[in-house]
């Protein structure tokens, strides 16, 4: 077979990629060296920076950040699939053009509009506790700021998306013969879905929320701004380290666990959820 | 149980779309703090948001920095999603795994390794590490949309045109990029616009000569409570719509993202 | 050069894919205006081979000359070929006049001479009002005409054909049939067509390549490799045929007697050199070997089935220790007389079987 212009095609790629390498190992090497106050320049080789972490400050951030994203992802899944759900089963085009479009659009919003759009939601003076006042449930403001509950709002609103995306790309390859078949069966709604539409959708499910799972990690304008310092995820703190503390290192090391924490969460994941995957494999 | 059902989206997609809702009706109140329920009616935050400096240099930074960025990352993502899709060659998988990785790494890891790499060479404060890493960030979204083309496309195309005569120059040309412009479109606009609401990695690699919009809101809504930031949410909502529905109307973005089964 | 008689002429061609040969050397020379065709089921090398002789592989081994040109090295795009692909391959952005001409502008042909061959193209299949069409607003039959129109209007010196009737309906695809071997008589293009459908291969070819596993098993006209199957491959891949097992009882230098259930057969010799008489052979029957015996003598059996074909009708017949066998009878008649379950008799028909050393 003959491969025109593939050295034309492929170097440009092969420097981005070997750019991007190259700041991980930045972040790799960094993460091994010591901090010097007060000094941009690292010093010498430690491992300092990973016994750091085990203090309960920054033990007890990774463990609010695990339980962040799962509590998020689980969320995100439930409140996902009945727009995935709608939408691919839309006969009017235009509704399923509408679905879509309201579903993916905190995606393009971008993190600083939509979460300053969550804190007018969230305030002391804000929407929620606005409308319930005048509506005298309340008679003084929640506190929705500054609370994990705010942050997994504003968390499930970010990750909605993706799981709707993740979600509906399997229900579509859903082969609806099958359902068709489970009707004439005899099956009510109801039994098709929980019987045929859900276990099928199973592959989805697992990939939604591990995705959900990976996604919301990243996450780090949602916890800065709604967390406003008092619910910190490995974002914010990687974030303090580098630009209140000028402690690179630590944060290069910070990441790193991040990282393998990620990993290692979402490998326990998928053995966990195995089974429900296997249900709908072909 | 069918309504219950509807009911049932319809407040969810009440929930996408409250703080969006929210931000442009507190974009109107006359008041120079949020506050609901919102009182009087001004277009003044808007104006003041439109003259603010930082926004409007950071306005022109952005589109400056994603329309460059989302440019390279087609060129580059165009030429080796053809490659890795129709040709073998040594290290491909690795190639590919790496270029995919920015989906898998978070963005603020993304953005340290960057500025240690730009500080370790001196170009910290400059463009190059700006955009240089928008290029790595939006990459794999090009090529997801790249890979739907090329999987659409039949590759007898191209054989069918090498038969007839042409050269591949020629084939390129003539064949496999018109049938590649679905994709390159959709896949440069998905990349603009990440590029341009891209937060978090900018945070880390900008200075205040190269910030970028998003980055000057975040300073701003760190500063100020008052509406102006409304406001601007308000106009970019109302951007943002439009482009969306442009882009679901002339490439489907049902497509684009993968929501649909594109083999029918 | 020495393949100059020859439209295409292939060396021992071969192709390896890893450890996996999907051709072993293979031998062919086919002569101007030719239209012979590859027929095999599917993973018998019969694309790999016509995608070595287009271009798109490169061999492993051996020379391909096309028209006396060694082209073994040679790029696609220089080989002059047209090819028709299953698919039709129709650039879906350009109009069919654009499709068509897209060979002769990537040989800088000049736009008048190419306006006058595309229409003179489009009217040779009849398609001359669609010129400004799109591939997608055409039906099947018509884009298939397209791609043909496309892949000779550059006067090729070999036209290729990768199963093009295949997404075609049964009707339209004899229809096309029968329309292209005229087009391919009248210009007398030497044609390599590529199909799995030994019905198609039959009707159309001056000469059929049956391959299994990567080998040309027979070279021969359709009556050749249907009367005279060189390979036992060939006589169960062509025509429905049955094995019986039977023994050989002697033979002469042209043909042998064979005898199987308990009748007597004259096959051709030539498949069973060297086989010893008294030795077990298999005998490959066609419905047309086969037919009724009145009375008592002959092959007994039961109708197990039977297949209405208008003027005639096929019986599947259970035998007596001699496994099922087809065969023909003529008429309505035989629906009334053969019911599934009637007994029947059989005895030699008037055409010869063949006979190969049992397997």
């Amino acid at each position: 077979m003959q491969r025109p212009f593939l050295r034309l095609f492929v170097t440009p790629a092969a420097l981005v990629a070997a750019g991007f390498l190259l700041a991980m190992a930045a972040i790799l090497q960094y993460a091994v060296l010591a901090h010097i106050p007060g000094e941009l320049t690292p010093g010498g080789f430690t491992l300092r920076n990973f016994q750091e972490m085990l203090k309960p400050l920054y033990a007890g951030v990774f463990f609010d950040t695990v339980r962040l994203c799962f509590l998020t992802a689980v969320l995100a899944l439930l409140a996902g699939y009945p727009l995935a759900l709608a939408m691919v089963r839309a006969r009017n085009p235009y509704i399923k053009s509408a679905i879509l479009i309201i579903s993916v659009t905190p995606l393009f919003l971008g993190e600083v509009v939509r979460t300053y759009a969550w804190l007018i939601v969230l305030g002391n003076q804000g929407f929620i506790n606005g409308f319930l006042l005048w509506l005298g449930i309340i008679d003084r403001p929640l506190t929705l700021m500054f609370s994990t509950g705010g942050v997994v709002m504003g968390l499930v609103h970010v990750t909605l998306p993706v799981v709707v995306i993740m979600l509906s790309a399997a229900i579509s390859h859903i082969d609806r013969d099958l359902e068709k078949a489970a009707v004439a069966l005899g099956a009510r709604p109801l039994r098709v879905f929980l019987t045929v539409t859900l276990p099928l959708s199973m592959p989805g499910i697992v990939a939604a929320l591990t995705t959900g799972f990976a996604w919301t990690f990243s996450a780090f304008a949602t916890p800065q701004i709604i967390g406003g310092g008092r619910v910190n995820m490995v974002s914010n703190l990687v974030y303090s380290l580098g630009f209140s503390s000028f402690n690179f290192p630590f944060a290069a090391a910070l990441s790193i666990a991040g990282l393998l924490l990620t990993a290692l969460s979402l490998a326990l994941f998928k053995l966990l959820l195995r089974p429900l995957e296997r249900m709908g494999a072909k | 149980m069918k309504y219950a059902f509807r009911a049932l989206v319809v407040a969810l997609l009440g929930f996408v779309l409250l703080p969006a809702v929210v931000a442009c009706v507190s974009a109107f109140d006359t008041r120079a703090l949020i506050a609901f329920p919102p009182q009087g009616f001004t277009w003044r935050w808007f104006h003041r948001a439109l003259t603010y400096e930082d926004f409007q240099v950071g306005f022109v930074n952005s589109l400056y920095v994603a329309a460059i960025a989302s440019t390279l990352a087609i060129l580059v993502g165009s030429a080796v999603a053809y490659a890795i899709d129709r040709y073998d060659f040594a290290a491909k998988r690795v190639l590919e795994a790496v270029l995919l990785a920015p989906l898998a790494i978070p963005h603020f890891t993304i953005g340290l390794g960057a500025l240690i790499v730009a500080s370790q060479v001196g170009a910290a404060r400059g463009w190059f590490v700006v955009v240089a890493c928008h290029v790595v960030l939006v990459l794999p979204f090009v090529l997801r949309s790249l890979y739907v083309s090329l999987k659409n496309m039949d590759p007898r195309l191209e054989s069918a045109a090498l038969s007839l005569g042409a050269k591949p120059g020629r084939v390129l040309l003539t064949v496999t990029l018109p049938g590649l412009a679905p994709g390159l479109a959709g896949g440069w606009i998905f990349a603009a616009i990440l590029s341009f609401n891209e937060f978090t990695a900018s945070l880390f690699v900008t200075v205040q000569r190269t910030q970028t919009l998003p980055v000057a809101m975040y300073n701003y809504v760190r500063e100020y409570a008052d509406p102006s930031m409304a406001a601007l949410s308000a106009l970019y909502i109302l951007l943002t719509t439009v482009v969306l529905t442009l882009a679901n109307r002339f490439l489907g973005l049902g497509r684009i993202l993968g929501t649909e089964d594109v083999r029918h | 050069m020495s393949g100059t008689e020859d439209a295409l002429r292939l060396d021992g061609v071969g192709k390896q894919f890893g450890t996996f040969t999907a051709l072993h050397e293979a031998w062919l020379r086919v002569r101007p205006g030719e239209f012979v065709t590859l027929l095999g089921p599917s993973g018998c090398g019969k694309t790999t081979l016509l995608n070595l002789i287009a271009g798109f592989l490169e061999a492993d081994a051996g020379e391909i000359f096309i028209g006396g040109k060694l082209v073994t090295q040679t790029p696609v795009w220089e080989r002059d070929i047209g090819i028709v692909f299953q698919s039709y391959a129709l650039f879906p952005h350009m109009d069919v006049a654009r499709n068509v001409g897209y060979g002769l502008r990537a040989r800088g042909v000049s736009r008048a001479e190419e306006a006058a061959r595309v229409a003179e193209a489009l009217a040779m299949v009849r398609l001359s009002s669609m010129a400004g069409r799109r591939p997608r607003q055409l039906s099947g039959g018509q884009q298939q005409r397209v791609a043909l129109a496309r892949a000779l209007v550059i006067r090729p010196s070999l036209l290729l054909l990768d199963e093009p009737f295949s997404a075609l309906d049964r009707n339209l695809r004899m229809e096309m049939q029968f329309e292209l071997k005229e087009i391919q008589q009248k210009l007398g293009v030497t044609t390599i067509f590529v199909t799995h459908d030994q019905a198609e291969a039959m009707s159309m070819s001056d000469r059929i390549a049956v391959m299994s596993e990567g080998r040309i098993l027979q070279l021969d006209t359709p009556e050749g490799v249907y009367r005279r199957p060189a390979h036992r491959f060939v006589a169960g891949f062509i025509g429905d045929a049955t094995v019986l097992r039977g023994r050989l009882k002697g033979m002469d230098g042209v043909s042998a007697g064979v005898e199987a259930g308990g009748l007597t057969f004259s096959v051709p010799a030539a498949p069973l050199e060297g086989t010893a008489p008294g030795a077990e052979v298999d005998v490959f029957l066609r419905p047309e070997h086969l037919q009724p015996a009145e009375g008592e003598a002959g092959l007994a059996g039961t109708v197990v089935s039977r297949a209405y074909l208008g003027d005639r009708a096929e019986l599947l017949v259970q035998t007596e220790g001699a496994g099922r066998v087809m065969l023909r009878v003529p008429g309505l008649a035989a629906l009334e007389r053969w019911p599934a379950g009637a007994p029947i008799r059989m005895a030699v028909g008037s055409a010869e079987p063949v006979a190969f050393p049992a397997g």
